[in-house]
């Protein structure tokens, strides 16, 4: 049996520097500092932390740079950042400021040999796709530009492609349950999953442990949430508690940095 | 006591720089064995085995790390860093290894690559117990010189030491507190 355990990962939206709740534009609040936010989630023993630039504003790089800089001074856990990445060179620049791993969602769907550069220069294992998906009927379709503008592709053809063009990782996140706290759609969870052999995080829709235990039943190798945590609900150290009476291999002990 | 980070050509070593200083250790970033005034030497990599050992052997590290480790002094190999001191690998064939250490390191099975935490079994004394951080798609099946075992599809070598050198497949500088005290060891 593997010895690898599952990761949680909370996820940080970030707007010019601060953490901010919600995933829309409009009526951003505003969260704290990303360090002060991502040493607590460490100290309550997250595996892993995703960074999520939603900056509208193109001049935003220097302000990402300069907070991906700072989070990889104070964090000893891994972190990925993605928004607004769109070729090599900014990837070298996330990289160099100190991101472990970097996400495409849009870039990759415009532009999906990006990966296939990406992964040749840095190797696969920094190269996360973040997937949008919504069913439309009988399929699930992907999703561009944060969820807004439906393209032609569908789930699992998609995660097949970006996989053999070299991505590490992909983070599957479900339109229709994103915010709605219903779990995970386990179902294109679990036929992305069966069919790929690169690790799969599960995204949107968590509010519960049990949630996440079905996400990483469903063939999951770490499960994404946000609210669950953020809204004091929920605690890393009380889900991972629960993961763990239930059988699922999580990293319990967490020495005090 | 001086400390200087390989940069290893491909991939960057911010993670491992930022870990070291949080440690209060000072170090530089070396590129050429003729930049080197240390006592203890970091080799991180990332990417492809290929890729790195070839950036080595081009830039003269293997007979000045043969030197090196033969007068007994440190040298701490980390993840790719850890796969080219031994003799090849199958991730690219064509490209020898520096050979500190015999072995060909083989391709794991199941889902790769390896990403995230599993227990470190540490098979002598005096290191900390817990989990590290490992993304790697190859690995070190068995090794006369292991010091560390992890499961994953089955055994591997997750650490070595001969002498004076020391090696980790998994990242102790983003392992949490458990790698700081890897990394402390490193610095005895």
């Amino acid at each position: 049996m593997s010895g690898l355990m599952k990761r949680i990962i909370p996820c940080l939206d970030v707007n010019n520097g601060r953490v901010v709740k919600g995933i829309h534009f409009e009526g951003l609040r505003d969260m704290g500092d990303p360090v002060e936010l991502a040493l607590r989630y460490q100290d309550q023993g997250a595996d892993e932390l995703v960074f999520l630039d939603i900056t509208a504003t193109v001049d935003a790089r220097p302000t990402a740079l300069a907070m991906v800089r700072r989070v990889s001074q104070a964090l000893s856990i891994p972190f990925t950042l993605g928004g607004g990445l769109r070729s090599v060179s900014d990837i070298s620049d996330f990289l160099e400021a100190g991101a472990d791993k970097v996400c495409f969602n849009s870039a990759a769907l415009a532009d999906p040999s990006l990966l296939n550069r990406a992964s040749q220069h840095f190797g696969s294992q920094c190269i996360v796709v973040a997937m949008d998906v919504k069913r439309d009927g009988e399929i699930y379709r992907v999703y561009s530009h944060g969820g807004k503008k439906g393209t032609e592709r569908q789930a699992l053809a998609w995660a097949i492609e970006v996989a053999d063009r070299g991505a590490g990782e992909i983070l599957l996140t479900s339109i229709d349950r994103d915010g709605t706290g219903l779990g995970y759609d386990l179902s294109v969870l679990q036929s992305v999953t069966k069919r790929l052999r690169v690790p799969v995080i599960a995204s949107g829709g968590a509010q519960s442990a049990e949630h996440l235990a079905e996400g990483l039943a469903h063939g999951a190798s770490a499960v994404l949430a946000a609210t669950m945590f953020h809204s004091g609900a929920y605690t890393i150290q009380s889900v991972k508690q629960h993961l763990a009476q239930a059988g699922i291999p999580v990293r319990l002990e967490t020495l005090p940095c | 006591m001086g400390v200087a980070i390989i940069h290893p050509g491909s991939g960057n070593i911010t993670s491992l720089g930022d870990a070291l200083a949080r440690l209060g250790q000072p170090f530089s970033v070396v590129k050429t064995p003729q930049d080197v005034s240390a006592d203890v030497l970091f080799l991180p990599g990332q990417g492809r085995f290929g890729t790195v050992a070839q950036f080595l052997w081009d830039q003269g590290w293997q007979p000045f790390l043969q030197d090196w480790l033969a007068q007994g002094k440190r040298l701490v190999g980390i993840c790719v860093g850890m796969q080219v001191l031994f003799e090849g690998s199958e991730e690219d064939p064509t490209v020898p290894g520096l050979g500190f250490f015999t072995g060909i390191l083989e391709k794991l099975s199941g889902i790769t690559p390896m990403m995230g935490w599993a227990q470190v079994e540490w098979l002598q004394a005096g290191w900390p117990k817990g989990a590290g951080y490992f993304v790697n798609s190859f690995v070190m099946r068995q090794s006369a010189f292991a010091l560390g075992r992890t499961q994953y599809d089955r055994t591997f070598c997750s650490a070595v030491q001969k002498e004076s050198c020391l090696a980790f497949q998994f990242h102790p500088e983003k392992s949490g507190a458990f790698g700081a005290e890897v990394l402390k060891k490193c610095l005895d």
